[in-house]
């Protein structure tokens, strides 16, 4: 299986987090207040896209609310496999992490 | 209270350039964060931000188009390249079509530009115009010639006029320069000719110089004629106005080069004060066309021309000009010709200014240059269909390797675009060494030089696309179209020409049997001329005029 990007795993992991109220804006939020990075729409779009996709996402039409010109929400959800490769990555990560030496002060002296 | 919807324009662009990704939902996320920063921070900066938002979605996409577009045009020239070398018949055959044609176009398009752009060369050359005297014999006819007296008589009782000037022809006169004699034209002005005629002269010297009397200004080529390289201002020479007597002149100035386009010609200007001199001081006052003196004015802008004609034909009824009428009622007495108009107006007849000449020509050049690109670019049509066979196999292999029929529309229609610049190259050197022919030919000096800018370098450059694009239509449409599986199994029928490719052939063999012929008849025509028995020998007979004062 192919590996996540960066990109892919924080926004799994933030549709992940948000449950039942994920959609672009509030996933955009959620990135924006951890990363403290602004993301634009069009990136956003481009690679939920390309995770549904890849069946990590579905996505389901949700109510359509005054404040949105009367215009339907795109709500995404975590299916299984999406679930899968979010542990996956961090099980690789954990192994890569785990049993590294020091690495403040095993540096080459300042 | 009901908030400014998003900007529509913005939603419409996002629409248009991202049909896939771009749905009602995306744009109600992009309304929601919209509407949010409106609220928060005014809906001036929301609109900013949702201009931002099409912008930073768009530039990534932007740069990748234009990376591709590079790299297949790279590969479009290197490919075309290789087939224009690969096959060297083809592209000699064409080029020398295309640059054949091309050359000939250039040759006809400076003829004709300077044809049209006759006299336009002074300012506000519209507001210029020439006055010539109605003359009752034989029939109505307008002579060039005016009485002196008319061009001072302009500016005090006509109305709508700025400034009035006269050109006097005094021909074949003697100038003698050290112990050189030379026939010569010798035209007399004032100042007020500068006024209106643009004839800068050299180091601008001041026109004023002419009013003084026995001092002349040079036309170059005089200058060239008389001195040479040595500095003429300041030099003698003497001219005879009459009856053989020399009077000492100086050269004060030289004129610029006079533009090839233009009615009026000089070669030695001097003081209208020696009018009297050469044709008698009782001339001076005399309101008779007799002497070769050409009146010219300029107007005021929109000026009144219908009162200006009915205040010139008072001035001739008021100094008896009338009695050249033979009694006739005629419209226009002392009839106006405005000077863009003189070259090719055949109303005046013209012994001052340059004779007029027939637009006719210029049409007719123009036309055979248009037939002969059309020739050459129908021929590269033709051999492009020619070659089409064995290009089909490439057509398809290509597609099948995934090309799509807009690259190869790119790739045929780039080969076309390399060949005719590459003719226009070639055109260009071939229109400059058949310049010279060409000049004799037509009786013109005309000289590529005025039109080495960047204005026409756009034009060809433009011309030759045009060309390309429109003889490159063919393979491109055509060619482009093969079906893959029909091409690779050898199941395209060639050979099988369409109405259209027959109509081209037959219109194309027309032309050019018609453009032979006429060539050829053309040529007789002028044997015809030159050989005609005239009932006497020329080559015994000499036709001599005898010069003013060469008793």
């Amino acid at each position: 299986m192919k590996l996540l990007s960066r990109t892919e795993e924080l926004l799994l992991l933030a549709i992940w987090r948000l449950q039942d109220n994920a959609y672009t804006v509030t996933i955009q939020k959620q990135l924006q207040t951890v990363t403290g990075k602004t993301w634009s729409f069009g990136a956003l779009f481009v690679s939920l896209d390309r995770l549904v996709q890849r069946g990590y996402l579905t996505s389901d039409l949700g109510e359509a609310t005054p404040d949105r010109g009367g215009r339907r929400r795109r709500m995404y959800l975590l299916t299984a496999a999406g679930k899968q490769a979010l542990l996956e990555i961090r099980r690789i990560e954990t192994a890569m992490w785990t049993g590294l030496p020091d690495l403040i002060f095993s540096g080459p002296s300042t | 209270m009901p908030h400014p919807p998003p900007p529509r324009l913005a939603e419409t662009v996002l629409r248009a350039l991202f049909p896939d990704e771009v749905d009602e939902t995306r744009l109600g996320d992009l309304e929601e964060v919209y509407h949010h920063i409106g609220l928060r921070a005014g809906y001036v900066r929301a609109r900013q931000w949702y201009w931002m938002q099409v912008v930073r979605a768009f530039l990534p996409s932007l740069s990748q188009r234009f990376a591709w577009t590079f790299v297949m045009l790279r590969n479009y020239l290197h490919t075309a390249f290789r087939h224009l070398r690969r096959h060297t018949i083809y592209t000699v055959i064409n080029v020398f079509g295309l640059s054949v044609a091309l050359a000939v176009a250039v040759l006809a398009y400076l003829f004709i530009h300077s044809e049209m752009t006759y006299d336009r060369f002074h300012p506000a050359y519209d507001q210029i115009y020439r006055v010539g005297t109605a003359i009752y014999f034989d029939g109505l006819d307008t002579w060039e010639n005016t009485p002196y007296p008319l061009g001072d008589a302009l500016a005090t009782t006509v109305p709508d006029i700025a400034h009035a000037t006269r050109l006097t022809s005094l021909p074949d006169c003697l100038v003698r320069v050290e112990d050189q004699r030379l026939e010569t034209n010798i035209h007399l002005v004032n100042a007020s000719f500068f006024d209106l005629f643009a004839f800068p002269l050299a180091g601008g010297a001041d026109p004023a110089l002419i009013d003084e009397p026995n001092t002349v200004i040079l036309s170059d080529a005089a200058r060239l004629r008389y001195f040479g390289t040595q500095d003429p201002i300041g030099q003698r020479l003497d001219l005879s106005l009459q009856n053989g007597s020399f009077s000492p002149f100086i050269v004060a100035a030289v004129a610029e080069p006079i533009p090839e386009n233009s009615s009026i010609t000089f070669d030695i200007l001097i003081s209208e004060a020696h009018y009297g001199t050469a044709f008698g001081e009782a001339a001076l006052t005399e309101w008779f066309p007799k002497s070769r003196t050409a009146t010219f004015f300029k107007t005021t802008p929109n000026a009144n021309l219908a009162a200006i004609q009915t205040a010139l034909n008072g001035l001739s009824e008021a100094h008896g000009l009338d009695r050249f009428l033979a009694g006739h009622e005629v419209a226009e007495k002392l009839p106006i010709e405005r000077l863009d108009q003189v070259h090719f107006s055949t109303r005046f007849t013209n012994r001052i200014l340059q004779p007029a000449a027939d637009p006719a020509y210029a049409y007719i050049l123009g036309g055979v240059a248009l037939l002969i690109l059309l020739i050459a670019g129908i021929n590269f049509m033709n051999l492009a269909v020619g070659m089409s066979a064995s290009r089909a196999t490439e057509v398809g292999m290509r597609k099948v390797l995934g090309a799509h029929r807009g690259q190869l529309m790119g790739q045929f229609w780039t080969e076309a675009l390399v060949l005719t610049l590459l003719s226009l190259g070639l055109g260009m050197g071939l229109a400059a060494g058949l310049l010279p022919t060409f000049n004799a030919l037509a009786d013109k000096t005309l000289t590529l030089q005025p039109y080495l800018t960047l204005e026409t370098a756009g034009v060809l450059v433009g011309l030759a696309l045009l060309l390309g694009l429109v003889a490159g239509s063919y393979p491109a449409l055509v060619l482009s179209n093969f079906r893959p599986v029909a091409v690779l199994k050898g199941k395209l029928r060639l050979g099988n020409r369409s109405r259209f490719g027959q109509a081209i052939m037959v219109f194309q063999f027309a032309v050019s049997v018609f453009l032979i012929a006429c060539t050829l008849i053309m040529a007789r025509q002028l044997r015809h001329v030159s050989q005609l028995d005239l009932g006497y020998d020329a080559e015994l007979l000499v036709l001599q005029d005898l010069p003013r004062g060469a008793d």
